[in-house]
C-alpha cells in the first residue's frame, strides 16, 4: 500500500486542491487510487464533482456505526475518494477524533482492505492530532505544501519535524502557488531551493488562475483546463510522486 | 632550461591546486548565494533561517 499523506505547513496553502489534483494525476497514470478526507472542512470532495448539499461521508458512517467503504464514491474524472462527510446530527469533529482515538489501529486495518499497490492520497488537517498517529505510521510520503509566503517558510521546519514524530517515514516539501512575476515568490523559492534540499520536490505548482475556476466549477484542472500550466505541474507531481513512493518501497 | 621551474610554489597556488582537484559544485554555490540574497532581502526570513539553522550549509567546503 502507498500511503500518501498531504498536509500543510498552515492554513489556505492548498493542501486539499494538491491533495485532490495529485490523487486525479495518478489516476490518470492508471494508478488504483483512493483519495481520504480528513479534514472537518470536507472540501476535497467538491474538487471531484460532489454536490454540496450531500453531507454523506467518512465521519457520519463510521459514528453512525456503518462500513467505510458505504461511503466511497468515483468522480466523473475516474477518482475513487471518500469525503469527511457531516457528523450525524448533535455530534461534530471532535466525536470523530474521540472515536478514531479508540481505535488506534482503524486506519492500518483498513488498508488491508484495499487492493495491493493501491495509492492512498489522504487530506490531513492542520491542528488536529488524532489523524497523525494513524496515517503517517503507515505512509510511504508525508507531503508537506508550502505556500510562497514567509508563514510556510517559517513552519516548515516545525511540521516536517512534527510529522517525523508522529512516524512519517519520508517527508518532502511541495511549493505551490508560485508565480515567478512576484519578487517574494522567487525569493522564498531560492530559499527553500537551498534550505530544504533534498527533501524539496522537483515539481513546483505554479499559480494558475484555473485552479480558482476548476473548483468553482466542481472540477480538477484536468477536466477544466487540462492544457494549462497547473494542469501540467500536477500531472508532473503525480509522476514524481508515483516514482518516489515506488523506490521508498523498493527500498524499504 | 629557465629558473622557473626551480621556484618553490607559492601556498596560495598550492591551495588553488588542492581545490581543483576537488571542484566546488557550481549550481549548488549559485544556490547557497541565491538564498543568501534571498534572505538579506526580507528580515523575518533572516531570523527564521538563522533560528533553524538553515544558512549554515556551505557547499563543497
Amino acid at each position: 500500500m502507498k500511503v500518501v499523506a498531504v498536509l500543510g505547513a498552515g492554513g489556505g496553502v492548498g493542501t486539499t486542491t494538491v491533495a485532490a489534483h495529485l490523487a486525479a494525476a495518478l489516476v490518470a497514470k492508471q494508478r488504483h487510487t483512493l483519495a481520504l478526507d480528513f479534514s472537518p472542512g470536507n472540501l476535497l470532495r467538491l474538487h471531484l464533482g460532489m454536490e454540496w448539499a450531500d453531507e454523506t461521508g467518512l465521519a457520519p458512517q463510521l459514528l453512525s456505526g456503518k462500513p467505510w467503504h458505504e461511503a466511497a464514491y468515483r468522480s466523473g474524472g475516474g477518482v475513487d475518494f471518500i469525503p469527511f462527510g457531516r457528523p450525524p446530527q448533535g455530534q461534530s469533529a471532535a466525536d470523530f477524533w474521540a472515536w478514531l482515538r479508540k481505535r488506534p489501529n482503524w486506519f492500518a486495518r483498513r488498508l488491508l482492505q484495499l487492493h495491493a499497490g493501491t495509492f492512498v492520497v489522504c487530506d490531513c488537517p492542520s491542528g488536529e492530532e488524532a489523524w497523525r498517529g494513524q496515517i503517517l505510521p503507515s505512509s510511504s510520503l508525508a507531503l508537506i505544501v508550502l505556500a510562497p509566503d514567509a508563514a510556510s517558510y517559517a513552519r516548515a521546519g516545525e511540521v516536517a519535524r512534527g510529522a517525523a514524530a508522529n512516524g512519517a517515514r519520508e517527508v518532502a516539501f511541495l511549493l505551490n502557488g508560485f508565480d515567478p512575476v512576484r519578487h517574494l515568490d522567487r525569493d522564498i523559492a531560492s530559499l527553500l531551493r537551498h534550505d530544504l534540499q533534498p527533501s524539496l520536490a522537483p515539481v513546483v505548482i505554479h499559480r494558475d488562475e484555473a485552479v480558482r475556476e476548476a473548483f468553482a466549477a466542481s472540477q480538477t484542472v484536468f477536466d477544466y483546463a487540462p492544457a494549462g500550466r497547473a494542469a501540467f505541474d500536477f500531472a508532473a507531481l503525480g509522476s514524481w510522486v508515483s516514482v518516489r513512493v515506488n523506490r521508498e518501497a523498493r527500498v524499504a | 632550461m629557465s629558473d622557473l621551474f626551480e621556484l618553490p610554489v607559492r601556498s596560495d597556488i598550492a591551495s588553488l591546486h588542492a581545490q581543483l582537484s576537488s571542484p566546488r559544485p557550481y549550481q549548488e554555490i549559485r544556490q547557497a548565494q541565491a538564498a543568501r540574497e534571498a534572505a538579506r532581502r526580507w528580515p523575518l526570513l533572516a531570523e527564521v533561517r538563522r533560528a533553524e539553522g538553515r544558512g549554515d550549509k556551505e557547499p563543497g567546503r
